[in-house]
């Protein structure tokens, strides 16, 4: 069982990240939802560590695994969540709102893996620790997640390759 | 778009005041509320506990048992299986009713039962023989909220039986000819699991996993020292796990070894590192092809073709228990044990190299060129892969004209007829609503996999199926 201190810590360290994560799936307030669910979650399921690089591991798949639930839950329920895009929290920079907009309606494999890659700056060996992967396949979704954004944002230059 | 721009938009976004404070407050309430209920359950002495989980190990069967609204003899006879729901309704039948929570859902394993000639498989050719365990499994979801067909993703979930003490990669639902099927009545779901007869193995622990996933893997599964076989503790899926009860009178140690000498693999608990691959992008100056090439590291970890022939055997009679199943046809088979013979001989001779893909998942294979590097394997993106929904209407169409033709002539029985077709419109459903993909091979042929896979299946020129592995 997490003691008090523990709780304080973890979502310290880990809410900036994990709110952004959810946010390259979800408008801001059902990310905020996803990411309290997830540490919720580790709560109840009190889960063993071997080390911190592994807790935050386990803390980005559940994370992804809430948001990927909500966006379910909300499109059976035909919820648009474009319609949520926006709300008073989000910034109107339009350059920014296309972009997150763009992640979003990416496939959540390809979006994992972009947002991971290129707001954490994880290498694609770490995104594939982090995600249970094999590397060449990560490196694949990045790829194919870089052609689709690059399409639904109309650029004609090629993505950097970092 | 440079990294810089993909920050800043996310840096951006301005989520609510105090959302840390408020998450901590809420977390504190709730590790408090936890620690009240540990603490009152440990005020009761012993003999209070005892009747206290009794009582509550009764509640629960009496809450499980009334939610349910069909037995696992009902849910025979709605797969149309006379003769197994009877087994179900027999003194053979074991009664279970063990309820798991896990995520959105609480699974209920309700019951199992084995024996011979249970389903019709006697039209087979050839028929299936020998005894097969049937179990019955229950889903719904905790908030109430029904569980449909349209709601409910069938095939990214799986249900196997496990043995203690035997890998989890290598005694499962696809070693052990197994397979579920499932529906949803009345806001539940129910899976009907078939597989080889599990009381050979009744001198061992012998579990049923549900779980969200495919094939098991050491990101979802740890076995311990002992044998005994858990989730880890980072799988996050949806996951229950039962022991069932069976008779160890009834266990067969020459036939479980016989089975293990085919069928078990190593097993480990250990994610391999792998070395970072590196990967380039190169559009072609007509734009239509992507090329993905993954940087191979100089000190890969290699797989050998002896490592790959040895692997080889149990792929091989897995497949023909699929053919003997009528599963894939015998044409099948051949093209895809040539593919293989096509790899062992490449792997024997240098024109092709074999890396371990790590974690369980499948490994990769590249040609070498003359000069020794390794050439990319070339994805294209405009090749018409899979069957659009009208064409595989017209599959379906094909094929209920022949096996109407086979019913006629008893070549097929009647349940058989009514099973293929059920199985044929459950495609078309999956496909319709894009969860599943389906490919139509020359040869009559059909491949459906889910449309969430990371592999791909092409058609080559030959119009033989064709394996992209581990790249989508």
């Amino acid at each position: 069982m997490l003691s008090h201190e523990d709780i304080d810590r973890v979502v310290t360290e880990y809410s900036p990240m994990l709110l952004r994560l959810a946010a390259s799936r979800l408008p801001v307030a059902d990310a905020e939802d996803a990411v309290q669910e997830a540490f919720l979650r580790l709560l109840t399921a009190a889960p063993s560590f071997r080390d911190a690089g592994h807790e935050k591991a386990w803390l980005i798949r559940t994370t992804l695994q809430r948001s990927c639930d909500l966006r379910r839950n909300a499109e059976r329920k035909n919820l648009p969540l474009e319609d949520g895009a926006l709300t008073a929290d989000e910034s109107p920079n339009e350059r920014f709102q296309e972009l997150r907009e763009a992640v979003r309606n990416l496939p959540q494999k390809y979006a994992a893996v972009i947002h991971l890659y290129y707001y954490e700056g994880y290498s694609i060996k770490e995104i594939a620790e982090l995600l249970g992967l094999p590397a060449p396949t990560v490196g694949t979704r990045l790829a194919r997640g870089r052609d689709r954004l690059r399409q639904m944002l109309k650029e004609d230059d090629s993505l950097a390759a970092e | 778009m440079q990294r810089n721009d993909y920050q800043e938009a996310f840096d951006d976004l301005q989520f609510s005041d105090g959302f840390q404070e408020r998450t901590a407050a809420l977390l504190h309430l709730r590790a408090d509320e936890l620690e009240k209920e540990h603490s009152v359950i440990m005020k009761f002495s012993h003999k209070k506990i005892a009747v206290l989980i009794a009582a509550c190990v009764a509640l629960a069967v009496s809450v499980s048992a009334a939610v349910m609204k069909l037995s696992p003899s009902q849910v025979a006879t709605e797969n149309g299986h006379t003769e197994l729901a009877e087994a179900f309704e027999s003194k053979d039948a074991i009664v279970i009713n063990e309820t798991v929570e896990s995520g959105d859902f609480a699974i209920t394993l309700m019951g199992l039962v084995s024996g011979e000639n249970l389903k019709d498989y006697t039209n087979y050719d050839p028929p299936v023989e020998g005894s097969r365990t049937y179990a019955v499994l229950a889903l719904r979801r905790l908030d109430g909220t029904p569980v449909t067909n349209e709601n409910y993703d069938f095939s990214r979930h799986t249900m196997t039986p496990l043995v203690a003490g035997c890998s989890p990669a290598g005694v499962n639902d696809w070693t052990l000819g197994g397979g579920a099927c499932g529906f949803a009545k009345d806001g539940i779901y129910y899976y009907l699991l078939d597989t080889q007869s599990l009381e050979i193995f009744a001198d061992h622990t012998v579990y049923i996993a549900f779980y969200e996933g495919g094939v098991p893997n050491n990101t979802i599964f740890t076995v311990a020292d002992d044998g005994t076989i858990s989730f880890c503790d980072d799988f996050t899926g949806v996951h229950a796990l039962f022991t069932i009860p069976l008779d160890p009178a009834k266990a067969d140690p020459a036939a479980v070894d016989a089975f293990l000498e085919e069928f078990n693999t190593g097993w480990t608990n250990e994610r391999t590192p792998m070395e970072d691959y590196d990967v380039r992008e190169e559009d072609t100056p007509d734009g239509k092809q992507i090329t993905i090439i993954p940087s191979v590291p100089e000190n890969g970890a290699p797989y050998t073709a002896d490592e790959f022939e040895q692997d080889l055997q149990p792929r091989r009679d897995a497949m023909k228990q699929s053919v003997e199943r009528g599963q894939y046809t015998q044409e099948y088979y051949d093209q895809w044990n040539q593919h293989q013979e096509d790899i062992l001989a490449g792997l024997r001779d240098g024109s092709i190299i074999g890396l371990r893909g790590g974690k369980g998942y499948d490994h990769y294979f590249y040609d070498v060129a003359e000069d020794g590097s390794i050439l990319p394997d070339r994805i294209t993106d405009d090749v018409p892969v899979y069957a659009t929904e009208d064409e595989f209407i017209a599959y379906m169409e094909s094929e209920t004209e022949l096996m109407k033709k086979q019913l006629a002539d008893g070549t097929i029985s009647q349940a058989s007829f009514d099973k293929s077709v059920r199985e044929l419109n459950q495609y078309l459903e999956g496909i319709q609503k894009g969860r599943l993909v389906a490919l139509i091979q020359p040869d009559g042929g059909l491949f459906v996999g889910s449309a969430d896979s990371d592999f791909e299946y092409r058609l080559d020129e030959d119009g033989n199926t064709v394996c992209i592995v581990g790249v989508k």
